[in-house]
């Protein structure tokens, strides 16, 4: 399923976070959206997702207005990992994990069989299988992370929106969440968009780039075209040094001042 | 526990608690009676008093409790706070306002009815319009505005007290109190717990994910801002129920949801219902005791919930993870 925007303007009364933009996310692709903090890349993120009205423009999901589409259904279709939860759940990992089937339930009491299952194959491919009793709020800041990434798994939307997925996670993790994102992304009729904040990362499985200039601009393409150290000093307005090559590349800021 | 085992072992509780309540009384009847007289059978007398005194009474004490417990847990996820009880948002204070009022102008019983049911909706409304925004209900501001109507209800109340001659003054605070033997006819609170329990059961996995937050809920295919109006005029209407039958009897709307939760029921699928019957059995079980442990004296049942209720939820409180 296509997620495409036209003309979009995203901001605040009186602060624009970017006019004009215009892209589509097809189907097998791969976006990395990276800028300052404070740039806007969520809120970019939240308008795609349909969880706040644009400025101007328009956000397309298919053939339909994303703001045309019922909730329900348009959860099914598209799923939006949040930066934060701030609310306390005092239920349990796999409850919670269930909750992603929420659009797709159609009984009033209880889960279907199918739901379960889909729970425990998100659980298991977050390495969380051992958890799924424990109270959510007695896990760690990256097992936490872990399971809104199955939660949003379990959703198992076509179009995915992911606000920092990689946050709180070790090494590891990160590197196996983001081979399960990635592979997410190769399935048929499916993409995946993450905002990011490590260079690394995006080179290494982004097709294509959405960089936030936060005044206003933004350069939306290939990830060949766009990665460049020229670009990204733009984007983080300090001196980069490059590192690595092809899809290895990686920028780490030098001792240069601030541009 | 098992959830079915711990919903069978609350219904037979409720049960219990309604079954006390009619056998004990004032006045010695002994069950053989008690059972003849609800058949129909038996002397007049004792007809009497258990089909026109104690089932009433305990037909209220049950509705009022179950509409509070539902109320408090519909609350606690609307405004994301644990120590949302019904009456936060102002509906017992609007009630206390608009039913002494009533009592000072001399309306008598229907009219001090009428004055509380204008007094809760009265509330109801302004809440409502003060804090709504269409696009963004922002439950914070709910709650802020709710607390300072409360607070405004509250002076109110107290002027009104001052301004009552002395003779009144007793009724007014037993209403204020919580307090069970001046209850109308249940049937309007049982009509409402009907549909509340029902309407709550439809919307209870959707409950379960706004409880995660609004806008969580809203990435969840929730329609969050329907459903928190609809959450508000549901809490409102059983706590205003509730109001009119009882006064403000605290506690209940408070403990039964969280003693659930410390139990182990979070899911709002089978909070709801457990609360129904906790609520319900309690505050039955509570006025049972109200009315024949200090005989012919009667307690209000306000001081009992909250006698009977703080160590209970103190007991729970280690157990909970």
């Amino acid at each position: 399923m296509i997620l495409e925007c036209r003309e979009l303007a995203v901001g605040f009364p009186g602060r624009s976070l970017c006019r004009g933009l215009s892209l589509e996310i097809s189907p097998g692709e791969c976006w990395g959206i990276l800028g300052l903090n404070g740039s806007g890349k969520t809120t970019v993120l939240h308008t795609l997702g349909g969880l706040r009205p644009p400025q101007a423009g328009a956000v397309r999901l298919g053939a339909r207005d994303l703001a045309q589409c019922a909730p329900r259904e348009r959860a099914r279709a598209l799923g939006v990992l949040l930066q934060d939860e701030p609310q306390a759940f005092w239920g349990s990992l796999q409850e919670y994990v269930l909750m992603g089937r929420h659009p797709h339930s159609r009984s009033l009491f209880g889960w279907e069989a199918a739901d379960l299952e889909r729970a425990e194959a998100a659980l298991e491919r977050m390495d969380l299988g051992g958890l799924a009793e424990r109270p959510l709020g007695t896990l760690s800041g990256g097992e936490r992370q872990r399971a809104r990434l199955a939660q949003l798994l379990a959703q198992d939307p076509a179009v995915c929106l992911l606000d920092e997925p990689l946050q709180h996670l070790d090494l590891r993790h990160q590197m196996e969440a983001m081979q399960v994102l990635r592979g997410l992304a190769e399935q048929p009729g499916r993409s995946v968009t993450l905002v990011l904040h490590d260079t690394l990362w995006a080179s290494r499985f982004c097709d294509h780039l959405l960089l936030l200039l936060g005044d206003g601009e933004a350069l939306a393409g290939a990830t060949d075209e766009l990665l460049t150290r020229e670009n990204l000093e733009r984007v983080f307005r300090c001196r980069l040094q490059e590192y690595g090559s092809g899809r290895a590349r990686h920028f780490l800021p030098g001792d240069g001042p601030r541009v | 526990m098992p959830r079915p085992l711990l919903i069978a072992l609350l219904a037979l509780f409720a049960l219990a608690s309604m079954a006390l309540s009619l056998l004990h009384g004032s006045a010695d009847l002994p069950a053989e009676r008690v059972l003849r007289a609800l058949a129909g059978g038996g002397e007049a007398v004792e007809r009497d008093i258990v089909l026109r005194l104690r089932l009433p009474r305990a037909a209220a004490a049950f509705a009022c409790g179950a509409l509070l417990a539902q109320a408090g847990a519909l609350l606690q996820v609307l405004l994301r706070n644990p120590l949302a009880d019904p009456y936060v948002l102002g509906i017992s204070g609007g009630a206390a306002v608009g039913s002494l009022l009533s009592m000072l102008l001399g309306l008598g019983a229907v009219g001090t009815g009428a004055g509380a049911l204008a007094g809760a909706l009265a509330v109801v409304a302004l809440v409502f319009a003060l804090s709504f925004r269409a696009g963004d209900w922002n439950v914070y501001r709910l709650l802020l505005t709710g607390v300072v109507i409360s607070a405004g209800c509250g002076a109110l109340v107290s002027l009104l007290l001052t301004l009552a001659p002395a003779a009144g003054v007793k009724g007014m605070l037993f209403w204020l109190m919580g307090d069970l033997a001046y209850a109308g006819s249940p049937l309007a609170a049982w009509g409402v717990l009907a549909a509340l329990a029902l309407l709550g059961l439809g919307f209870a996995s959707s409950l379960n994910v706004l409880s995660l937050g609004p806008l969580k809920a809203r990435t969840l295919g929730v329609a969050v801002l329907p459903l928190q109006a609809g959450i508000y005029f549901a809490a409102s209407l059983g706590t205003a129920s509730a109001v009119l039958l009882g006064g403000t009897i605290g506690f209940v709307g408070l403990l039964a949801p969280h003693a659930l939760r410390l139990l182990g029921i979070t899911d709002y699928r089978w909070l709801l219902p457990s609360a129904v019957l906790l609520g319900g059995g309690f505050l039955t079980l509570a006025d049972t005791a109200a009315r024949t442990i200090w005989a012919p004296l009667q307690l209000p049942v306000g001081v009992l919930t909250a006698l009977l209720g703080v160590p209970l939820l103190l007991l729970l409180l280690p157990r909970g993870r």
